[in-house]
């Protein structure tokens, strides 16, 4: 089994919050790893140091090291590691132009050139993400008319559509129904076989449904990390075992 | 004490939004009323659509089509030359992560819009015209260029004020989307941002076109003043400029008098539904927002 | 794909340093020209020489230019903080409110030689105030109105309903809400927007020399005389070739009072900027 990415004594303050605190963390390759415990514990702030969007808030501060295949992030470019690594946020928002535009968006400045490899790729991500059949007859429709369940479908499309190797999903499926939720965790199942995928989630159901491995933060520390079954079964930790017994959060 | 003091403030309220109503009224009639005078002699399409402009010869000629032209022309060489510049100055704004220096900039433009047209005008004489003059090789500097020149600088705070609200907002909403998929910012501005703001730019330009066409002084400065169909590097005259140069010798109730007023007339109605067509547009797109 | 990218950076740099860079060359040009000219004798003496213009100072016209701001910043001021009060608290139709604002922005359309010709036809005749400092007041007031009215409109419309609703359920009337809640609170705000219409009011030549502005006047004495003004008098001096030297002192004083205005109204908000840390 491969490590893909590292957290190494990873410390994250915003101005004088200290939101993640000395937390080592494994994600291994072609795995599902979910991210629990209680709001405010440093779960999104985590996925934003991943792919060092937080960065671009002016008041935090980051220290400690997160190595990606091996090689420390600090040392990749931006746009390359943000490509390899794609960020699925928790409210959908599909850029204000068409489908098939907001596929082809980051695949132009990547490089793909010619319509006929755009489509290919397009289609393929679409039909992958479960959503081709629904708008093939639309794919020049604006992208703001489809319902928030294929609006989060097609942002998933469009992270896959730049070939990340590791797709980091921020509580995707909490402003969905049941039945879009359920399409997203077969999606995550189906694209666990290629990608690496760390999953935040609220809904401690969906982590025991999708999940491969389970980090359970509490207070910007990480607790536990352990095999999905272990944890919800057997967990190590007394706090985990209070969480799961839903004494606080 | 309380009761008295809240029928007052409901009065005084409804009084005065009725009456600042009225006013609009107010003021279209009584253009209208000293305009319509003039149509007894001439006729309103030959009226606009005369090009020559003699309204105290023995036979009076009253044709206002070389002003309508020229008001229409210098205003659509200043966006032309503004509208480039205040585009690329809104998208710079509008990615500005340094929000002292943002502030910085949009009270200097604040301030650009602020300076008084006679003073646009008189540093567009003495810098424009004299500018044009030496690299043009031109008899006369004042000539439709110089007066675009000057109206672009004054209408830039505009373009740039009016298009970079707009897309700023659309920057702050899809900046972290859009770098998550390790697109340059750059490329963001371009590839998104800017086809993302058509709406707002056409706002901008409306803007700006009913800013020029309004715009007296600094234009009669720069222009030259002759009653001629305008071309670019030549002399020609805007329909404000030609009522504060004229309205002081023409009599009380002449001819000359009521053709000054007809011109207003029509300028003000041209630029009275250009704003209510700016205003309903913006309504249309903050709606389309939400 | 690079290049695209990189030309589109040049663009937008070019494009605010050379909007910035504008104000600087006019601010630049008009104050080195002016050095010299401006003395205190020069703002406080009264035209001189023939023509008249061409030696002595500009202090009727500075006299005049304060004066008529001033008539037109009240007027407008009080016509517009009404108004603003009825749409936001008073007004229970959206599709009257809607059409309230379509006749503010027309207004706000009216070009201000045309305000100039209503305010010489209704005004100066037909209510026979004369050419005089009132009717010039009254004129500029129209030209600022809409724009203190659309801004006070939107400061009002955001003072949170939260804050609103306490205060109602207090069992106060909204107008005690209005003078000891929104007044107070946005005192500052308020008196910034009509500072800096004052400086539009203040700027403007094309209204008042239709209404009451003279090339040669004493300082008023009554609302009802005659007037000089700066803009106005800026213009003679550089359109009738008087003197270019007065023309730069005179520019410079008028853009240093605008300025002023300005300065002012961006008061609240430097003072905010430096309260954050």
């Amino acid at each position: 089994m491969n490590d893909h990415l590292s957290l190494k004594s990873l410390n994250v303050a915003i101005g004088s919050a200290k939101i993640l605190q000395d937390v080592n963390l494994t994600i291994f390759q072609n795995k599902v790893l979910a991210v629990i415990g209680p709001s405010g514990c440093g779960k999104t702030t985590l996925l934003r140091t991943i792919n060092r969007l937080i960065e671009e808030e002016s008041q935090a501060r980051v220290s400690g090291e997160i190595l990606f295949r091996g090689k420390s992030t600090q040392q990749i470019p931006l746009t390359k590691l943000r490509k390899d690594i794609g960020l699925v946020f928790q409210q959908p928002l599909p850029f204000p132009m068409s489908i098939y535009d907001n596929l082809a968006y980051a695949l132009k400045y990547h490089g793909v050139k010619g319509k006929d490899s755009l489509t290919e790729i397009i289609e393929a991500n679409l039909k992958l993400c479960g959503l081709y059949e629904e708008v093939k007859d639309h794919l020049f429709m604006s992208a703001l008319k489809l319902s928030g369940g294929q609006q989060q479908r097609l942002c998933i499309a469009r992270s896959l559509c730049v070939e990340p190797e590791v797709l980091l999903m921020d509580e995707p499926c909490s402003s969905l129904d049941i039945h879009n939720t359920k399409l997203i965790e077969d999606l995550i199942l189906k694209l666990s076989a290629h990608y690496t995928i760390v999953i935040v989630t609220h809904n401690l159901q969906q982590a025991r449904r999708i999940a491969d491995y389970t980090a359970f933060f509490l207070d910007g520390r990480l607790i536990e990390l352990n095999t999905t079954t272990e944890f919800f079964t057997s967990p190590r930790a007394e706090a985990s075992k209070q969480y799961l017994e839903g004494l606080f959060g | 004490m309380n009761q008295i003091l809240e029928k007052l403030v409901s009065f005084l309220s409804r009084l005065f939004t009725a009456l600042s109503a009225i006013l609009l009224f107010l003021v279209i009639i009584f253009i209208a009323r000293e305009s319509l005078q003039i149509f007894r002699e001439v006729n309103f399409f030959d009226f606009i659509s005369g090009i020559s402009w003699n309204p105290l010869a023995r036979e009076p000629k009253a044709g206002i089509l070389p002003m309508i032209l020229g008001t229409v022309y210098v205003s659509i060489v200043a966006i032309l030359i503004s509208l480039p510049i205040g585009i690329g100055c809104a998208l710079e704004l509008a990615a500005l992560e340094n929000e002292r220096l943002k502030s910085f900039c949009t009270s200097v433009l604040g301030v650009l819009a602020g300076i008084p047209s006679v003073i646009y005008g008189f540093i567009g004489l003495l810098v424009v015209v004299k500018f044009l003059e030496k690299n043009f090789l031109l008899a006369a500097g004042e000539s439709i260029l110089s007066g675009g020149i000057v109206l672009a600088v004054m209408v830039l705070p505009y373009i740039v004020s009016s298009a970079a609200e707009t897309m700023e907002k659309s920057y702050k909403q899809y900046k972290e989307p859009s770098l998550a998929l390790g697109v340059s910012k750059s490329y963001m501005l371009r590839a998104l941002i800017l086809p993302n703001a058509k709406g707002a730019i056409l706002t901008a330009m409306i803007l700006a076109f009913s800013r020029a066409m309004g715009e007296t002084m600094a234009v009669m400065m720069v222009i030259g003043n002759s009653p001629i169909l305008p071309q670019l590097l030549g002399k020609g005259e805007t329909i404000p400029a030609l009522i504060a140069l004229e309205i002081g010798t023409a009599g009380l109730g002449s001819l000359h008098y009521h053709a000054l007023f007809s011109a207003g007339f029509v300028l003000m109605m041209l630029l009275i539904f250009l704003n209510a067509l700016l205003y309903l547009i913006k309504k249309n797109l903050t709606e389309n927002l939400h | 794909m690079k290049a695209s990218n990189v030309t589109l950076r040049c663009w937008t740099i070019l494009s605010t340093v050379l909007s910035l860079g504008l104000l600087v060359f006019i601010l630049g040009f008009v104050y080195i020209k002016a050095q010299g000219v401006v003395t205190l004798n020069f703002i406080l003496a009264k035209p001189a020489g023939f023509p008249v213009g061409s030696a002595g100072g500009i202090w009727p016209a500075i006299a005049g230019s304060l004066l008529v701001t001033l008539i037109a910043a009240l007027s407008a001021g009080i016509l517009a903080f009404f108004t603003a009060v009825y749409m936001v608290f008073y007004c229970r139709s959206p599709r009257f409110s809607l059409l309230l604002n379509l006749i503010i922005q027309c207004i706000a359309g009216i070009p201000s030689i045309v305000l100039g010709l209503f305010g010489y036809a209704f005004l100066v005749i037909k209510l026979e105030l004369g050419l005089s400092l009132l009717a010039s007041g009254l004129t500029l007031a129209i030209m600022i109105f809409p724009f203190i009215q659309i801004r006070l409109q939107k400061l009002f419309q955001e003072t949170s309903q939260q804050l609103l609703d306490a205060a109602a359920s207090l069992g106060v009337s909204q107008a005690y809400t209005i003078f000891n809640l929104l007044l107070p609170l946005y005192r500052k705000q308020i008196l910034s927007i009509v500072a800096l219409a004052s400086g539009f009011a203040m700027g403007a030549a094309a209204p008042v020399m239709l209404t009451g502005c003279m090339m040669n006047a004493p300082v008023p004495k009554s609302i009802t005389s005659p007037f000089m003004s700066l803009p106005y008098h800026l213009y003679v001096l550089i359109g009738q070739g008087i003197s270019l030297e007065n023309a730069y002192g005179t520019a410079f004083i008028l853009m240093s009072l605008v300025l002023g205005l300005n300065l002012l109204a961006a008061l609240p908000t430097i003072l905010r900027m430096r309260g954050k840390p």
